[in-house]
């Protein structure tokens, strides 16, 4: 497949032309080009796919040259870095994911953004989130990755405080960027570690090394190497500590959460532990922070989401809630089972947030949940689409989040099943927001009657991904049925050799031990239990609701204000960082640096120059002076 | 006589320049400006042909590899880098001196033909080491130059600096004389090499004295500490590409030609080549000092270049403390640079047409977005002598300073660094009052009713000027290897 290459260069050509040319050549030509670029990379990535699925070991190794010449090859501390992208089941999986789901977000953009100001603008970064993440993807080594590592935190930047005007959106961003620099900072010492201990940084070499070492049994550089890889995933996949940014990133544009939250930069982190999947399994240690880290934020993020008043708000709980779940199935060794969850995920997420914003668009900028109401027979489509994107988040069989949710924990049930009982009560209050969600906007009363008449359904190119999106979430489950359940889990095989690497030691546990049908029994009916508490409790009102926060004023106050992390943050962390860097400017850089050692000896030399030039009297007798203790001297260094 | 083939083609660099010289005059005579500006331009033409033809021979010379000689005049490759280095100033400063006439409103043919002469006294001075020839040439390229700082004679000061400079011109030239004297008198030789080998075996100390005073007539010429003082009243004095062309050209045919005499010849042995080494050491340090400190606090860009090129001397003489061929030909690529980007820094001065004493800093305020073009130019220029990567000027000192460290003189190469750190204060400001600050409101009038300023060839060379800032400083080591230490390898 010569020209896999088109796939991340097409939207870069997108990006360039719509930041280019876009706002000369008008609306229609640049939303024409951009969604263009992404489906046409779709499509080659499709051909890019069966070519894979033909070649022999199902991996394309595509080679473009030499990046990064140091040294001389063969010797410690040379490095070589190559040009080149990689096609296995993992990254053509992920890629087919984030240009497909991208192409109908670009889509949905178009009807959303039309009366935007900035609308090249805006497709030009949507363009170059696109390029930046395939770069992420395909990248076969990790500097390149990291490239696309670092853009797609460049490009959230930009889309989150996309409206520069408002306060927020920019303080968003800066958020954004600012806290995936501290995950930055963990991925880069990763991968000096695992240079240092590999000497090379090519994925494909570091993983054909790993393959000839056993699992450390206690805490060494394999370790620390995969924990500082782990830290990076929770910047940008937003495990708890790094998660802050992610609901303040709601600040963007709804089709570019839905991006952000569906299909690119939040999987980021789930795709480097998977792509690294045999390096992981050597160290025990890092699992087991991956597995505990994954299953606290799911709980943690899901109680947070109980009680949020903004519809994208509770969307973006709940997505900091799902990775959790991914990063617990990746902690309990369950790499394909994680990823599937990455692929179902995609699909319902990105329908959620797609069909928030269409509400949004059609309340005309109203998010707050409270304020909505009764929109069942307005919004039709939004509503039955939505419908089977609760019903897939939730994790209700047969629709795909219970095919990937209950794999992950029954892998987690395997590890500990302390790991299962957090995943259960995650998982029941994922069932119980999303349906407290959909009560609120579809059902009872319209709360604000003035946006409730003016309401109405989106334009096509809005529905129509809506369409495309809700099947995928109905049916996308079908590609991995446990074989618990009588099917085959087709996609882990299918990823298996890109997550093994052709090792030995399985990426995921036996099938044939533990009771994972009753289990799963539990866990779905707990979780229909959820469901229709939150659905009966908010149907008709709020009334009911706030009796019930009333009882518990504590717990709601908390969870309100989502435990006061930020404020712990801003308290604990950033006043003194603050307060010393105060300090460092006041007296270290204005006093001691600018004055003392900048402006001091400045001002001397000046007094200096002054000085000197009143040997310079303007009379040639001075002058001729002047030469005269020349030649003295020069008399005196000769005939000494 | 009958001259050999190798003796004319000894000659015929230095016949060109000189029949010009002795021809424009006779063209020139012409005292009321009635020539019409064709005549003008033929006679400029002239100059520029009989430089090009010179630069063409010289460069033939070099290609061929051949180094003819004449008498005690020595046409090696040092002479013929001497040769292509003065031809290359001589050609910038006629295209700069069109424009920079015109704006005086002072076109007269005599300036080319001392510019000429000049040229020719300096491939002389710096192609012997015979004393008399020697003295020949340097009186060759002074005198001219005394009257060339002169050269609009209505103007007072352009009178006053002339005269300077031809006073403390003589003083220096007489002791060059006596220097020789007393040499010729201990030793019964004029040529350097044997003079060199009587000293080393026979110190007397009325020798050494001339020794000393041989140095002074050099130095005074590069303009070092305490010869120096001449230099920026001459310089103010003189038109801008006059005082480019002195700046430059002067400074480095007596450079090469002391590189010549001095650790060439007469300090071969031990004793006598460290006290030249210790005089040119302590002269150097007390030049970067002073330099440096004087130029920060002039107000007037002209003399700012003036003591830059004071402080430019420091440098290069630098280059010969260490006396490694590498520092020498440092020196020497040094030169090459330093031509192009002082030759660059005074024509900033002709082309926004600054006369008389307009040259202050604030005559240059926002000027620079008149001409973008060349105003970047300049600045490259003025960046080259900060000596700031990835100029040519950069490399220059830093190979400088390299072989410096390199043969022991630690405090030397920082006193360097220091000087030429305290140096990107002025040459900066030229970038600041060019770019950064608005025009008076009075100048601005005045150039809203002024003609616009017409200097085609000056912004012509500016923009070459800055160009070869870059371009040298991309192929440093080629011109170090092809160029620079190739000139040295015959005369070692």
């Amino acid at each position: 497949m010569k020209l896999a290459w088109l796939i991340p260069i097409l939207p870069l050509l997108g990006c360039a032309f719509s930041g280019l040319l876009g706002r000369r050549l008008g609306k229609l030509a640049t939303a024409v080009v951009s969604v263009g670029v992404v489906f046409a990379a779709f499509l080659v990535a499709l051909a890019t796919f069966f070519a894979m699925k033909a070649a022999p070991g199902q991996r394309l190794d595509l080679l473009y040259g030499t990046w990064m010449a140091v040294g001389t090859p063969g010797t410690p501390g040379a490095l070589s870095v190559p040009f080149g992208l990689v096609v296995d089941p993992l990254s053509g999986t992920m890629m087919l994911v984030v240009t497909g789901i991208g192409a109908l977000i670009h889509l949905y953009s178009v009807g959303y953004m039309w009366e935007e100001e900035g609308f090249a603008r805006y497709f030009s970064y949507l363009n170059l989130f696109v390029f930046f993440m395939l770069t992420l993807v395909l990248g076969s080594s990790l500097p390149l990755l990291f490239v696309g590592w670092e853009g797609v935190g460049l490009c959230s930047y930009l889309l989150i405080g996309y409206y520069f005007e408002t306060d927020y959106a920019p303080d968003a961003g800066l958020k954004a960027f600012l806290t995936n620099r501290v995950g930055d900072l963990g991925m880069a010492v990763g991968m000096m570690a695992l240079f240092a201990h590999f000497g090379t940084l090519t994925v494909g070499d570091i993983l054909a090394q790993a393959g000839h070492l056993s699992p450390e049994t206690s805490f060494g550089i394999l370790g620390f190497a995969t924990l500082m890889l782990f830290v990076g995933a929770t910047g940008k996949s937003a495990q708890i500590p790094l998660y802050v940014w992610l609901p303040d990133a709601m600040a963007g544009p709804t089709p570019v959460s839905a991006l952000i939250h569906a299909a690119t930069m939040v999987t980021a982190g789930i795709f480097l532990l998977c792509r690294m999947a045999p390096l992981f399994l050597l160290s025990p240690v890092t699992m087991n922070v991956v597995a505990w880290t994954g299953a606290a934020t799911a709980l943690f993020a899901a109680t947070i989401g109980l009680v949020q008043r903004d519809i994208k708000k509770v969307l973006a709980y709940s997505t900091v809630s799902q990775l959790g779940y991914m990063f617990l199935g990746l902690g309990a060794a369950g790499f394909a089972a994680g990823f599937f969850h990455v692929f179902t995920h995609a699909w319902f997420k990105a329908l959620l947030f797609l069909g928030a914003g269409s509400v949004i668009h059609a309340l005309h900028h109203e998010q707050d949940l409270f304020r909505m109401g009764g929109l069942k027979d307005k919004l039709p489509i939004t509503f039955w689409t939505m419908l089977i994107a609760t019903l897939a988040i939730m994790g209700l069989p047969p629709f795909s989040g219970f095919f990937s949710k209950d794999e992950i924990l029954y892998l987690a049930f395997l590890k500990s099943p302390w790991l299962w009982a957090i995943g259960v009560v995650g998982a029941c209050c994922t069932a119980f927001y999303m349906w407290r969600l959909m009560a609120l906007t579809f059902w009872g009363e319209p709360r604000d009657h003035h946006a409730f008449e003016h309401a109405h359904e989106s334009p096509w190119q809005m529905t129509l991904p809506l369409g495309i999106l809700a099947l995928g979430s109905a049916l996308g489950g079908f590609l991995g049925v446990p074989e618990a359940f009588g099917g085959h889990f087709a996609i882990g095989k299918f990823l298996e050799p890109a997550l093994t690497f052709g090792q030995t030691h399985g990426a995921h546990g036996g099938h044939h031990a533990g009771p994972a049908v009753l289990l799963a029994v539990i866990s779905t009916g707990l979780g229909l239990a959820a469901a229709l508490a939150g659905f009966f409790l908010y149907k008709d009102g709020l009334a009911r609701a706030e009796a019930l926060a009333a009882r518990v004023p504590g717990l709601h106050l908390v969870l309100l204000n989502k435990y006061f992390v930020d404020e712990a943050i801003e308290g604990y962390l950033l006043r003194p960082f603050r307060w010393f860097g105060n300090l460092l400017w006041k007296l270290g850089d204005v006093i001691l640096i600018d004055g003392v050692g900048v402006n001091l000896p400045g001002a001397l030399t000046r007094v200096a120059g002054d000085f000197v030039s009143l040997l310079q009297t303007g009379r040639v007798r001075n002058y001729a002076l002047g030469m005269g203790f020349g030649i003295l001297a020069l008399a005196w260094i000769f005939l000494k | 006589m009958k001259l050999s083939a190798s003796e004319i083609q000894a000659l015929l660099p230095l016949f060109f320049p000189a029949l010009a010289a002795c021809l424009l005059p006779i063209a020139a005579l012409d005292r009321d400006q009635k020539s019409t500006k064709w005549i003008r331009g033929a006679l400029f033409a002239v100059a520029l042909f009989a430089v090009g033809l010179s630069f063409h021979y010289f460069t033939g010379l070099w290609a061929q590899g051949f180094q003819p000689s004449i008498g005690h005049l020595r046409m090696d490759r040092l002479a013929q880098f001497t040769g292509i280095f003065v031809m290359v100033a001589a050609a910038l400063a006629i295209l700069q001196l069109w424009d920079h006439l015109h704006h005086e409103g002072w076109v007269r043919g005599e300036s080319l033909s001392l510019l000429l002469f000049s040229c020719v006294g300096m491939v002389v001075f710096a192609s012997t080491s015979h004393l008399l020839l020697l003295f020949l040439g340097l009186e060759l390229l002074s005198i001219p130059l005394y009257a060339l700082t002169a050269t609009v004679r209505t103007r007072p000061q352009a009178v006053e600096g002339g005269l300077k400079y031809f006073l403390t011109g003589a003083v220096a030239a007489s002791c060059f004389l006596m220097g020789a004297v007393l040499l010729y008198g201990f030793t019964g030789s004029l040529d350097v090499g044997v003079i060199g080998a009587a000293l080393n075996r026979n110190p007397e100390p009325l020798a050494l004295l001339g020794a000393a005073l041989l140095l002074l007539g050099f130095l005074f010429k590069i303009s070092a500490v305490p010869f120096h003082q001449w230099t920026p009243d001459a310089y103010e004095a003189a038109p801008h590409p006059i005082a480019g062309f002195m700046s430059v050209a002067t400074k480095g045919a007596a450079l090469i030609a002391l590189l010549r005499v001095f650790p060439g010849a007469l300090s071969m042995g031990e004793p006598l080549g460290a006290k030249v080494r210790m005089a040119v050491a302590i002269l150097a340090a007390a030049t970067l000092v002073l330099g440096n400190l004087s130029a920060l606090s002039q107000t007037n860009v002209k003399r700012m270049l003036a003591y830059s090129s004071i402080s430019h001397a420091g440098y290069l003489l630098l280059g010969l403390v260490a006396g490694t061929p590498n520092a020498q030909a440092g020196m020497l690529f040094y030169l090459a640079v330093y031509l192009a980007m002082n030759m660059g820094a005074f024509g900033l001065l002709t082309v926004f047409g600054l006369v008389g004493d307009r040259t202050h800093y604030d005559d240059l305020r926002g000027l620079g977005w008149k001409r973008p073009g060349v105003a970047l130019a300049a600045s490259l220029c003025m960046f080259s002598l900060a000596g700031i990567p990835p100029t040519a000027g950069f490399y220059g000192k830093y190979m400088i300073f390299k072989e410096l460290i390199g043969t022991g003189h630690v405090g030397l190469a920082l006193l360097g660094v220091l000087a030429s750190l305290v140096s990107v204060y002025y040459y900066l400001r030229v970038m600041v009052v060019l770019f950064m600050e608005a025009p008076r409101p009075g100048q601005a009038r005045e150039a809203g009713e002024a003609p616009a300023v017409h200097a085609p060839f000056a912004g012509a060379t500016l923009l070459v000027c800055g160009f070869l800032v870059i371009l040298a400083g991309l192929i440093h080591p080629r011109l170090m290897n092809d160029f620079a230490l190739r000139a040295l390898d015959a005369f070692r």
